[in-house]
């Protein structure tokens, strides 16, 4: 009880040394946050990048021998950094492109397809699949 | 000794110092967590090229299956036609003239009949030979061919082709044989070989 009344509080040098001290811990462990944040963010971006590329595969996929025919040029998408699907190319972050094309070589109604989302600010290639087709029993 | 424990002079920064270790301690762990989930986005971005590989091999595979049976259809149906075999023994030529074929260009084939179905089984095997598959990759394809195949006009229409399933499995690792294992199935009750 006799301390609690005591009058004395900390020192100036005590507190100018403890706000010294947590400034410099908390840079560092902001640090540490401020990386999560990045490091989330960018597993964040491979799985959509990767869940928007196997979407348009799975839809090619679906499409009738007939329907994949007539397809003749590469497709683009284009998304901005919160992922909405935009059509001005200068304000996008993201573009898949889809290219099919029809390997004649294997047989008829077999098509190679390939499935990219680009990071335009970096041009960094997130991910990309590549698989192939056959539309088979499909008419 | 004592009078310096009993001072409270410093007792600021010891606690600056505690909230500071909690303060990293939660950094960390976050920071641990973000990791994981990194390496989880990139494995699954791994698994997913190495499967949409895989499926495009099954694929050319599929479309190269297809296209030796449509030819061996158009021919055994000429030659049908133009043999005086019954309508129930069509499909055992059908089926006997297509195995070989399989066999001829390479595939492993197994017949598997029950009463409801023949099922056409063909084992393909993609071995690794360049380094976008690392993995062993095997393949059953299974091809059911209805019993009426050949009573029917279009009857390529009717035999079904289906991915019956594919198995992967890793490279096999070096066995040491210094290392000696139990034998989990072994009988307690049977007497021990022993070598002469």
């Amino acid at each position: 009880m006799k301390r609690l009344l005591k009058n004395e509080g900390f020192t100036l040098i005590e507190v100018i040394m403890s706000i010294a001290i947590l400034s410099i811990v908390s840079a560092v462990v902001l640090q540490l946050f401020i990386s999560s944040m990045d490091l989330n963010n960018k597993s964040r971006t491979i799985d959509v990048a990767g869940v928007y590329a196997a979407n348009a595969i799975e839809n090619l996929k679906a499409l009738t021998s007939e329907e994949a025919r007539v397809i003749k040029q590469d497709q683009e998408w284009l998304y901005d950094s919160d992922w909405q699907l935009i059509n001005d190319n200068k304000s996008a972050q993201f573009k898949l492109v889809v290219k099919l094309r029809e390997n004649i070589d294997v047989a008829e109604n077999f098509y190679e397809i390939q499935s990219k989302m680009i990071d335009q600010k970096t041009d960094e290639v997130l991910v990309e699949y590549i698989t192939g087709h056959y539309y088979f029993k499909k008419e | 000794m004592i009078r310096m424990l009993r001072s409270e002079r410093g007792s600021t920064s010891i606690l600056v110092v505690i909230f500071m270790i909690v303060l990293m301690i939660f950094g960390l762990s976050i920071l641990t967590t973000s990791i994981s989930n990194t390496r989880l986005a990139e494995k699954k971005r791994v698994w997913l090229s190495e499967y949409y590989l895989l499926e495009g091999y099954t694929a050319r595979e599929l479309a190269m299956l297809d296209n030796i049976i449509t030819k061996n259809k158009n021919e055994t149906v000429t030659d049908l036609e133009n043999s005086l075999i019954d309508e129930d023994a069509r499909s055992q030529v059908y089926i006997k003239k297509i195995i070989e074929d399989l066999e001829n260009q390479g595939y492993w084939v197994s017949l598997l009949e029950s009463e409801l179905e023949k099922e056409l089984v063909v084992y393909l095997e993609i071995k690794e030979n360049d380094s976008e598959i690392p993995k062993h990759l095997s393949l059953d394809l299974k091809l059911i061919i209805p019993d009426d195949l050949l009573s029917d006009d279009d009857f390529l229409n009717n035999a079904n082709f289906e991915i019956a399933g594919h198995t992967e499995w890793q490279k096999p690792f070096d066995f040491e044989e210094s290392i000696k294992f139990e034998d989990p199935f072994e009988n307690p009750f049977e007497e021990p070989i022993v070598n002469e």
